[in-house]
């Protein structure tokens, strides 16, 4: 038997659940659980999790076409778009974090509610126009890598780079 | 062991003078601890911010905010109710939470047991515009039925004799104290949907028995007082006072835990765990223990003798004070690494340093929990207001230092310097703060309470619809031929969605009516592009100066308004503006700077323009003019420098005075009369200039992140104060000069 070091341990076991996770994020953890479970035995089914996908475009895109590096000068507002799949059914609170590059702490953040009808997950994109254009950060030139962090219910979910350049 | 020998010295005299000297060492001894207040409204307690309403999913459009009772239902056929109650915290403004225990008192029992979850409510909503659909006025919850979090707080059963219900939601008011808003509770059944139907009732604040209304039972423990920090050479001296009691003791003060950290403050997750007792110089978090005690000490001495303490001198050392009681419960809040339990526990920097010239201190420091660099609004010797990103506003009081109340919660982030007018000029006779926030929302907040007396949407849009600059007000009592019975606010939109039909509005102060809107394209109007600056009241032309974006140069970006109809008098096209205009003090001249770089003198009446290229990029917010007369001293921020020239209204001609360079400067404040210019820096510090050449003669350091960006100062000249807000989430109070 091979032993693993705590640390190592560790890893293994978030790497499952990072696997898990995409697994239903993906939407076929369903195959896996049949193929298993044949015999009557195996593993129980992998739970839905939740997953988010931040996209950024410039809103004057017609397309807005996603891009993760803009240039301050001519960007007005942020278009920020959350897509959310394999949401649980009920109430749900979304926060959006805008982090300052240089791990400078926050930025903004906003928080946004929404219902996932019915009984079973559901998919929904939530998007919020962030000023950009004649704030600070084009007056003050912050430029650098910022992070666009959200959270689902207190759990942060994802996080996206995004460069600001004058 | 040390902390009785003062006792023991007076014991061992054994005269009766000594056991009166005890009684009044006792009786004069501070009061805080750990302590606890049941917040009711009464006589005495009006709760002003308080709210509670319930939501009717059967009349989804219905306000019940002005009931005497609230209900909870559980009810099929979409006819379920819930319940929102919001406490006013004003009484407690400088605290750690240790509980919280909502109670609600029962007019109607159900007819059967239920369990009631208590949720955190997440958004913004007024007492006279909730419904079950609606949350602010135009604007609707996320969903339907309230904007809360997924998991209950707190559950509790209700029954046929229930006479009460209780909720623990001490996790939701810690977050509160946070840096969360505070937006109250829902309650709501567990099993919503009940075929046969199920409801209680429960007495709301207007319950004809005041008793009878819904309470909120806090434990706490108080932060420090009067904290200030005194640098010396190779040491740095920290004294504060303890608070008086605000409620019924539980557990008596036994002292305080000091952290200590260079170059930053102590993070806000960085705090001594309750029951536990850190040694000094162990590390807690980001901060090094440097002083603990179980004495009520009021003052340390630091002389950093910790293993490892680098040299002292000239670096800036933050110092965070926590309380504690008999069992170490400190001044934090919670455990939450995320919101920081120790966001508003009390904290202070100083600089010390060989050359007494180069030691320095702050007066107080703030935390704003988000990042804000407007201007922080005042008035003068009583109280300044900064607002946040976190959809919250922290009133401090100038000559204690403190949070005056629990910051108010509003519905989105605060960018924009706000009026603040005193009682004495204004009609709606408090002191009041004006103000827009990125939900589109415009609020009057009176200063003294936390108030928020009025809020309007006046563009009616619940999307996209942000109010990026601050508000204006024209004060009736200043004004000739003002049509209005009121004092009349002025505020314009960024639209995002439009670079044509941006507005600007006009409201009665005491009301948020709207009087007038100018809307871009309609009405006659030109097409108007994004404000992202704060309106110019114009007394002796009777006019409302606006400037905007021009939609890539092809549309006015200085708008001369009529007030008292809000029509276009006159426009200018400038090209994008992005900052504020400001009128000389006879109001000859009106200057404004681009995102070119150039500097405009506008001639009020006839808007013929002088124009002065020598900056160095956009002009940074708004150029400020010293003097009462021309010539004029006009100074101005550009990219990298802060410039002053000199304009003269006869000749209609610029000079260049100075030119310094100060990396990516803020917009800079000066007073007529006064011999110096302030200005932050993203160097981390405010750099005093001299108005007649622009030598460089002193800076504080009121930020030291990489890069620390210090906003825009504004300047108190009663108390000789200068504020600023910075990106390490904090306000900072210094003395001026430097």
């Amino acid at each position: 038997m091979q032993v693993f070091p705590a640390k190592r341990k560790k890893r293994i076991a978030n790497g499952a659940l990072l696997f898990a996770a995409i697994i239903g994020s993906l939407g076929i953890s369903g195959c896996a659980m049949q193929s298993s479970s044949a015999n009557g035995g195996g593993p129980p089914p992998a739970p839905m999790v939740p997953a988010a996908q931040i996209v950024l475009c410039d809103d004057l895109s017609s397309s807005c076409t996603a891009a993760t590096s803009f240039s301050f000068s001519t960007l007005r507002d942020l278009n920020i778009q959350v897509q959310w799949t394999n949401v649980p059914a009920g109430n749900h609170v979304q926060q959006l974090d805008i982090l300052l590059p240089n791990q400078g702490g926050l930025y903004q953040t906003t928080q946004t509610a929404f219902l996932i009808s019915g009984s079973s997950p559901g998919s929904i994109t939530t998007s919020r126009m962030f000023p950009v254009g004649g704030t600070w950060i084009s007056q003050r030139q912050m430029s650098g890598s910022w992070s666009v962090q959200v959270s689902l219910d207190g759990q942060v979910m994802a996080s996206q780079a995004v460069e600001f350049n004058p | 062991m040390k902390r009785y020998e003062p006792i023991r010295k007076i014991t061992r005299a054994g005269k009766p003078l000594a056991w009166g000297a005890i009684l009044l060492l006792i009786l004069a001894r501070p009061a805080a601890a750990t302590e606890r207040v049941t917040i009711q409204i009464s006589a005495v307690n009006l709760q002003l911010r308080a709210a509670d309403t319930f939501l009717d999913q059967a009349a989804p459009n219905t306000v019940n905010g002005a009931q005497q009772t609230f209900a909870v239902r559980s009810l099929t056929g979409n006819s379920n109710r819930r319940a929102i109650v919001m406490f006013d915290l004003s009484s407690l403004p400088n605290v750690g939470i240790k509980s919280a225990i909502l109670t609600l008192h029962v007019q109607t029992p159900p007819s059967a047991t239920r369990t009631y979850e208590a949720h955190n409510v997440t958004s913004f909503f007024t007492e006279t515009n909730a419904t079950w659909n609606t949350r602010a006025p135009g604007i609707p919850w996320g969903a339907a039925g309230g904007d809360f979090t997924a998991a209950a707080t707190s559950t509790n059963t209700v029954t046929n004799a229930s006479t009460t219900l209780t909720f623990d939601i001490t996790a939701d008011v810690q977050t509160w104290y946070n840096g969360s808003p505070n937006y109250g509770t829902l309650i709501k059944d567990s099993a919503e949907s009940n075929a046969g139907g199920v409801q209680t009732v429960f007495w709301s604040k207007e319950a004809p028995v005041q008793t009878n209304a819904p309470s909120l039972t806090v434990t706490f423990v108080q932060n420090v007082a009067s904290i200030a920090a005194t640098p010396g050479n190779a040491t740095l001296t920290v004294n504060w006072t303890y608070p008086a009691a605000l409620g019924a003791v539980v557990r008596p003060t036994t002292g305080v835990l000091v952290l200590r950290r260079q170059n930053f403050p102590v993070d806000k997750a960085s705090w001594p765990g309750d029951g536990t007792s850190p040694a000094v110089c162990s590390v807690v978090g980001t901060g090094k223990v440097v002083f603990k005690t179980a004495a009520l000490a009021t003052t340390f001495t630091d002389n950093f003798t910790c293993p490892g303490d680098p040299p002292p001198n000239n670096s800036t050392w933050f110092y965070k004070v926590f309380i504690h009681d008999s069992v170490n419960n400190y001044t934090v809040n919670g455990t939450s690494a995320a919101n920081g339990a120790s966001t508003y526990t009390m904290e202070i920097s100083a600089t010390p340093s060989a050359a007494v010239a180069n030691q320095q201190r702050s007066l107080w420091i703030a935390a704003t929990h988000s990042t804000n660099l407007a201007d922080p609004a005042l008035f003068p010797g009583s109280i300044i207001m900064v607002g946040s990103q976190s959809n919250l506003l922290i009133g401090i009081d100038a000559n204690t230092q403190l949070r005056k109340y629990p910051p108010v919660s509003i519905a989105g982030p605060v960018t924009g310097r706000s009026a603040l007018i005193d009682s004495a000029e204004t009609t709606v006779a408090q002191n009041v703060l004006f103000l827009g926030d990125q939900q589109g929302l415009v609020y009057a907040i009176a200063t003294d309470t936390g108030r928020i007396l009025w809020v309007v949407n006046p563009t009616g849009l619940a999307t996209n619809i942000i109010f990026q600059g601050g508000a204006s007000i024209q004060l009736k009592s200043l004004s000739t031929g003002f049509p209005f019975a009121d004092d009349l606010v002025v505020v314009g939109t960024r639209i995002g969605t439009t670079k044509t039909a941006n507005q600007v509005f006009g409201l009665d102060a005491n009301t948020g009516a709207t009087l007038w809107a100018l809307t871009g394209n309609s009405g006659g109007a030109p097409p108007m592009d994004i404000i992202n600056s704060t309106p110019e009241i114009d007394y002796m032309h009777s006019a409302i100066w606006v400037t905007s974006n021009s939609n890539a140069g092809t549309q006015p970006s200085l708008w001369k308004i009529n007030p008292a109809n809000g029509l276009v008098i006159a426009t200018a096209s400038l090209n994008d503006i992005d900052g504020s205009p400001v009128l000389t003090a006879a109001s000859d001249v009106l200057f404004v700077g681009n995102k070119a770089g150039t500097l405009f003198a506008v001639d009020p009446t006839t808007l013929a323009t002088k124009t002065f290229a020598g900056g160095d990029g956009a002009i940074i917010g708004f150029p400020v003019v010293v003097g009462s007369s021309s010539p004029y001293t006009v100074i101005f921020s550009g990219a990298t420098r802060v410039h002053a020239v000199t304009y003269t209204v006869a000749t209609g001609t610029f000079a260049p005075l100075w030119s310094t360079p100060i990396n990516v400067p803020s917009a800079p404040i000066a007073i007529t009369g006064m011999p110096n210019v302030f200005v932050g820096s993203n160097d981390g510090k405010i750099h005093e200039l001299s108005l007649a050449t622009g030598t460089d003669l002193k800076q504080v350091t009121a930020n030291t992140g990489q890069p620390g960006f210090v906003g825009d100062p504004s300047l108190d000249l009663t108390l000789s104060r200068i504020y600023v807000s910075t990106t390490d989430q904090r306000a900072y109070g210094f003395a001026f000069p430097f």
